[in-house]
């Protein structure tokens, strides 16, 4: 269920980086595109009722804690990516007065 | 001894911070010394690592002691040995070339190699993606410092590239889903048996790789980004995004798909390669801008290399590998040159640069050196490595993409040869134009020599590929 849903919000994320004409918009889409993957992987690693194997003995349905150790990396590296993205696109509207893709590529550089 | 390949990553990313810090304080002049120290440290390191490679050794190197099923190894065999040396030598010259830009700038450039050489050594996919971000991070930053529109080609560049890093970590999800594992060794070994389970998982999974190095790499349907990108950024990123960022895409395409050879991929690549050759040479004979020029044309030599990849037999592997090195060289030359043209005269189209030749006789002879060899004119090293993957294509049955690469050279005569033709007609004086250093001659000096030298002596060249291909055959 919960890798459905993830599915779900990836294409959700993609259609709004793809399609959306704003820019804080598409940057908007990127961060539910990550959500995305990082519910995904996080459902790989559930299991009902189980818990990691870490610090305690006699745990017997385990649960891998891997996943989610990864996708604190990948958090950190979206926010990163967030935060570039965002910058960019105040210096893009000082300059250009536009956060409109399809005013931006008629803009001439000179 | 054994700790080398971690060394060559941690040197530079520790050098990167303390040039952060030391560009606030009063000795910042000594910043880019500081990088280019370190990165010849490294190159150091690589020498040092060189002849165990060549006798067949395989370096590996368990970070922290964990061994393999738990922790994350880095692995330095023929093939990462071949990309981490062009990633290496082509980073000091571009060092050298940029020895007068502020901190901030070796700052994001060590960044840049330290992502390069963790993506060639690491046999863990998540810690590859890793990498893969660092690397993609510091050229998005490093694109914005360049001129006019750098910022749009930065954001776009953003988003392209962020799409394939998405894709490739959904995949590394669905393979650990699968496999349990995120080693590649491992992965390889349990691939089998999944193949016969489950083949339309592994297939989804070797799609969304391709979609992601497709982006990386610069293929046809999925290049938008290169041209922006490389033709607005600093003269030097340009030549390391030309020369080694796209190529790192190829790299990882490489690795993955030799570790789970998934039927049908090859060919895919191949028209992949096909279809940018012939795309980036047509869009390529449009241009009236030199830098987006060279930009078009590093698509055309992308899809030449895929097509050696896709053809699946060893001398097609070979050349492609032969032409990966050769490509880095002469576009390396040629984006040297371009900036430093560019810079001298303040212009930036073609046309508009009639008579550079009696203006900057060197800088012009270098250019048209470069480009003769790119074109893949005889005495030069782009040459050998066209004729390896013609052959390779030849003897495997596959004589369209070999009659296409022949076509595209043919067409890079017509957009080379406007230049070249250009350059040494007589026209307008320029205007006195700023000094270009002796420093900034260097880097397309050695570069030119390296393009005469490994044409005339192509084994150079060769044995180093060879070391690279014979783990795979």
């Amino acid at each position: 269920m919960a890798i459905n849903i993830s599915i779900i919000i990836f294409l959700i994320g993609l259609y709004g980086l793809v399609f959306k004409k704003n820019l804080i918009k598409k940057v908007m889409g990127l961060s539910i595109l990550n959500s995305g993957i990082v519910l995904f992987f996080v459902s790989i690693g559930y299991k009902k009722d189980a818990t990691a194997p870490i610090m305690q003995e006699g745990i017997t349905k385990v649960a891998d804690p891997l996943p989610q150790a990864l996708m604190l990396t990948t958090i950190v590296i979206g926010i990163c990516v967030t935060a570039f993205a965002l910058s960019l696109i105040v210096k893009i509207y000082e300059r250009y007065k536009t956060l409109n893709v399809q005013q931006l590529i008629k803009e001439e550089d000179e | 001894m054994s700790n080398l390949p971690i060394l060559i990553i941690v040197i530079p990313l520790c050098a990167a911070f303390v040039i952060s810090i030391v560009d606030l304080t009063r000795v910042k002049k000594f910043s880019p010394c500081l990088s280019l120290a370190s990165i010849s440290i490294s190159l150091g390191l690589i020498g040092c690592l060189g002849p165990r490679i060549f006798a067949g050794e395989q370096i590996s190197y368990a970070l922290g002691g964990w061994q393999i099923p738990l922790g994350i190894t880095l692995l330095v065999d023929g093939l990462s040995y071949f990309f981490s040396l062009i990633a290496t030598l082509l980073m000091i010259l571009s060092i050298i070339f940029s020895i007068n830009k502020e901190g901030m700038h070796h700052f994001f450039l060590l960044l840049l190699y330290v992502g390069m050489i963790g993506v060639i050594y690491t046999r863990d996919l998540f810690n590859m993606y890793v990498f893969y971000e660092i690397l993609a991070i510091s050229s998005y930053i490093l694109v914005v410092s360049g001129t006019r529109g750098s910022l749009k080609a930065s954001l776009k560049y953003l988003f392209l590239g962020s799409i394939a890093s998405a894709s490739f970590l959904l995949g590394i999800g669905i393979l650990y889903g699968q496999t349990g594992t995120l080693n590649l060794d491992l992965i390889a070994f349990r691939i089998p048996e999944i193949l016969q389970d489950n083949p339309l998982t592994i297939g989804l999974v070797a799609s969304l790789f391709l979609f992601a190095f497709g982006i990386k790499c610069g293929a046809f349907p999925l290049h938008t980004w290169v041209p922006d990108a490389h033709s607005l950024a600093p003269t030097a990123v340009s030549v390391l995004l030309s020369g080694v960022v796209l190529k790192i895409g190829i790299y990882v395409l490489i690795r993955v798909f030799w570790t789970f050879p998934y039927l049908g991929i090859e060919k895919i690549i191949m028209w992949l390669g096909i279809f940018s050759l012939m795309f980036g040479a047509l869009m390529a004979l449009a241009q009236d801008d030199i830098k987006r020029l060279l930009a078009y044309s590093s698509i055309s030599q992308i899809g030449c290399i895929l097509i050696g990849i896709g053809i699946g037999s060893e001398s097609g592997l070979k050349g492609s590998l032969f032409h990966i090195l050769n490509h880095a060289v002469m576009k390396g030359c040629l984006f040297f040159c371009a900036g430093l043209i560019i810079f001298s005269t303040q212009k930036r189209k073609i046309s508009e640069l009639k008579g550079f030749g009696k203006h900057n006789p060197l800088l012009s002879f270098l250019f048209i050196l470069a480009a003769l060899s790119i074109i893949g004119i005889p005495p030069f090293n782009g040459f050998v490595s066209k004729w390896i993957i013609c052959q390779g294509a030849v003897e495997s049955g596959n004589i369209f993409p070999g009659i296409m690469i022949i076509l595209a050279s043919i067409i890079a005569v017509a957009y080379y040869g406007r230049i070249i033709q250009l350059f040494l007609s007589p026209g307008e004086p320029f205007q006195e134009s700023p000094d270009i250093g002796y420093l900034q001659y260097i880097a397309p000096c050695v570069l030119s020599i390296s393009c005469v030298l490994l044409g005339i002596f192509p084994f150079l060249g060769i044995n180093l590929v060879e070391h690279a291909v014979k783990m795979f055959y």
